[in-house]
């Protein structure tokens, strides 16, 4: 048996074809594991103003917004209310579980110079532009923002006075 | 991840237990280099254990299962070379009670379990509340079906391929039940089976690439081993599928040795 013999045994040969079959797979988990992209970058906007809110589980499938600084309750989802809002969280809340982040999550609604609001994972740097969802879904978070903002404006009135 | 985790399953099993039986039946002249070269390499995974339980990534799944399968190679080269074995090293007395041959078998094999049980131990607790749990979900399943085929062994199974005891151990053969399957066999096989789904479904509805491919590999192992319990109630020939390990020339050279 010649070279080529030898070689086309080689190839041929079970364990030979085991390792092979086993290295493909293990580049093909390598692929996966380098191709986790992280975070998008964030696009060059100004921000012209940010709340925080703190997002809490309540009893029977709720979900809470709070006013992070003041503590305000901002709006209350009751089970099966808010799939848009529910979805939103979920995408931001598996990022931070895969990093092993846990605790009730608080994100930054920052709003952008052309009216544009972004949710952002200031932990994980994850973010989702929300006008991207149409205008119902945007109103939706709006809303939260300004309740945020006028409770933010009440206690600076309030510690103007005192 | 289903086909990675499916090929990397299969040939780490085929490929680690050829090894491990080609290192078995090696000549008493070499056993010590073998026990010595597993041992370090089992050090080498307890090193790198605490860096990969915190990891999530496709990667570290795979090293995971990796990592599990190895310290179960120490775990079982160490007990077929004879180095951890048990106080027992006689053959079974004839006409002893189902009672006596539990003690005796239990006997032969005693100081390998209790290490089985030490290193599970220890790596569920390397492993407790950390995000990559592969490697302790692939140690456990080799430990539970490996029992679960012991207690087989002992209550009886319909075939099984002795040739591949080394030589040294070939008293072992007494304490098993040989000639016919018990309602455990089945019994067993139907878990195994229930648990291999449980882990794909588990898998299937993962949703990281990392947790899907822990999952799979596990489950993949434990598609295995219930193979195995297979193995135990119909003469399959699988011995075909590790010939070029356990040769009968080695078989041979190690009897000859005794």
């Amino acid at each position: 048996m010649g070279w080529p013999g030898l070689i086309a045994g080689v190839l041929r040969h079970p364990i030979f074809l085991a390792l092979a079959a086993m290295a493909l797979a293990w580049a093909l988990v390598a692929i996966n594991t380098d191709i986790d992209p992280g975070p998008p970058e964030k696009p060059e906007v100004t921000i012209v103003g940010s709340v925080s809110l703190d997002f809490s589980d309540a009893d029977s499938g709720g979900v809470v917004v709070t006013d992070a600084k003041s503590g305000s309750e901002i709006r209350r989802y009751e089970m099966g209310e808010g799939s848009f809002v529910r979805g939103v969280l979920r995408t931001l809340v598996r990022e931070r579980a895969s990093r092993d982040i846990s605790g009730q999550p608080s994100f930054q609604l920052e709003m952008t110079s052309d009216g544009g609001l972004m949710l952002v994972d200031d932990d994980t740097g994850y973010w989702i532009a929300l006008e991207a969802f149409g205008p119902d879904n945007y109103r939706e978070f709006r809303a939260m923002f300004d309740s945020a903002r006028a409770l933010s404006s009440q206690s600076l009135q309030g510690s103007d006075q005192t | 991840m289903f086909w990675p985790a499916i090929v990397i399953s299969i040939t780490s099993w085929w490929l680690l237990t050829g090894i491990a039986l080609i290192a078995v039946h090696q000549p008493q002249r070499r056993r010590k280099a073998v026990f010595i070269v597993v041992s370090l390499i089992m050090m080498a995974t307890w090193y790198v254990i605490p860096s990969n339980v915190v990891d999530n990534s496709p990667l570290a799944s795979a090293v995971g299962f990796l990592l599990g399968l190895l310290i179960w190679a120490w775990l079982e080269i160490s007990y077929l070379l004879g180095f951890v074995t048990g106080p027992n090293h006689k053959p079974c007395p004839d006409g002893a009670s189902g009672w006596q041959r539990f003690i005796g078998g239990l006997g032969t094999t005693l100081y390998h379990e209790l290490a089985v049980l030490m290193m599970v131990a220890l790596l569920v607790w390397f492993s407790y509340g950390s995000i990559n749990t592969t490697a302790v979900n692939t140690l456990i399943v080799l430990w539970l079906m490996r029992w679960s085929a012991k207690l087989n062994l002992f209550f009886g199974v319909r075939h099984f391929n002795k040739e591949w005891l080394p030589s040294h151990l070939e008293y072992l053969v007494g304490y098993l039940r040989i000639d016919r399957a018990s309602w455990f066999l089945p019994l067993t096989t139907f878990i195994g089976i229930v648990a291999t789904t449980t882990l794909y479904q588990l898998g299937y509805g993962a949703d990281e690439v990392s947790q899907q491919l822990s999952f799979y590999l596990v489950g993949t192992l434990m598609l295995l081993a219930t193979i195995e319990h297979l193995f135990l109630m119909f003469p399959f020939q699988e011995e075909v599928l590790w010939r070029w390990a356990a040769s009968d020339d080695q078989s041979v050279e190690s009897s000859s040795d005794r």
